[in-house]
């Protein structure tokens, strides 16, 4: 069985496959990879290629963190944050970074400009964090 | 977090506290009581309650022990 594949330049987020012949259409709908994996061998890579920055310190162990993580994933695909990088942090594994960071309690945020910490917050409402990106913004 | 209400859920079995972890993360009421603040420290009380019930089976070891094994990876995690 043939297939054709045309990517949709209206949207890059999704994908139409043809089956040639039959007329048939499947979109998949892409979801943009927002939230960046980082740890103590590449963040400095990352805060170096991103002026706009939010950090989300997290652990395996952490209840909070679970409950924030699809909120602050939310946030990351919102479009009106395009601009600001958002990288998720293991703190547990991370012991660097989390040092640099001066993380206190999870989940722990940090926002960074040009490499720059502009403020942290150990805060559990998803109110508080998007506060500090309009305030990095801003910045 | 509270270390009482921790192993105050060590009388529960794995399937219990893994069904009141579900509870919360879908956002549902829980279905026992749990001690804790807020959502996410209840979460958290049942997270470290798993940790130290499937660490004691894995190892042999007593369950209160391994509670306080989860304290000292909090610790870790936030020093």
């Amino acid at each position: 069985m043939n297939f054709g594949k045309k990517q949709n330049l209206l949207n890059h987020n999704h994908l139409i496959l043809f089956l040639n012949n039959n007329h048939y259409q499947l979109t998949i709908n892409i979801i943009k990879m927002a939230l960046i994996q980082a740890t103590d061998n590449n963040y400095k890579d990352l805060l170096a290629n991103n002026q706009n920055v939010l950090i989300k310190f997290y652990a395996d162990w952490c209840g909070s963190c679970k409950l924030m993580a699809p909120k602050v994933r939310r946030l990351s695909e919102d479009e009106s944050h395009s601009n600001v990088a958002f990288l998720d942090i293991n703190a547990e594994q991370n012991p660097e970074v989390r040092k640099w960071a001066g993380v206190s309690n999870l989940p722990f945020f940090a926002t960074i400009k040009n490499g720059n910490i502009i403020a942290t917050n150990a805060t559990s409402k998803i109110e508080g964090v998007e506060a500090m990106i309009n305030e990095l913004k801003l910045a | 977090m509270n270390i009482a209400a921790i192993k105050k859920l060590l009388d529960k079995d794995l399937n219990t506290l893994r069904k009141l972890e579900n509870e919360l993360l879908e956002g549902e009421p829980l279905s026992e009581e749990v001690i804790g603040v807020d959502e996410g420290e209840q979460l958290t009380h049942i997270t470290g309650a798993i940790w130290a019930l499937e660490q004691a089976q894995a190892n042999g070891t007593e369950p209160h022990k391994e509670v306080r094994n989860f304290i000292a990876r909090v610790r870790e995690s936030i020093n």
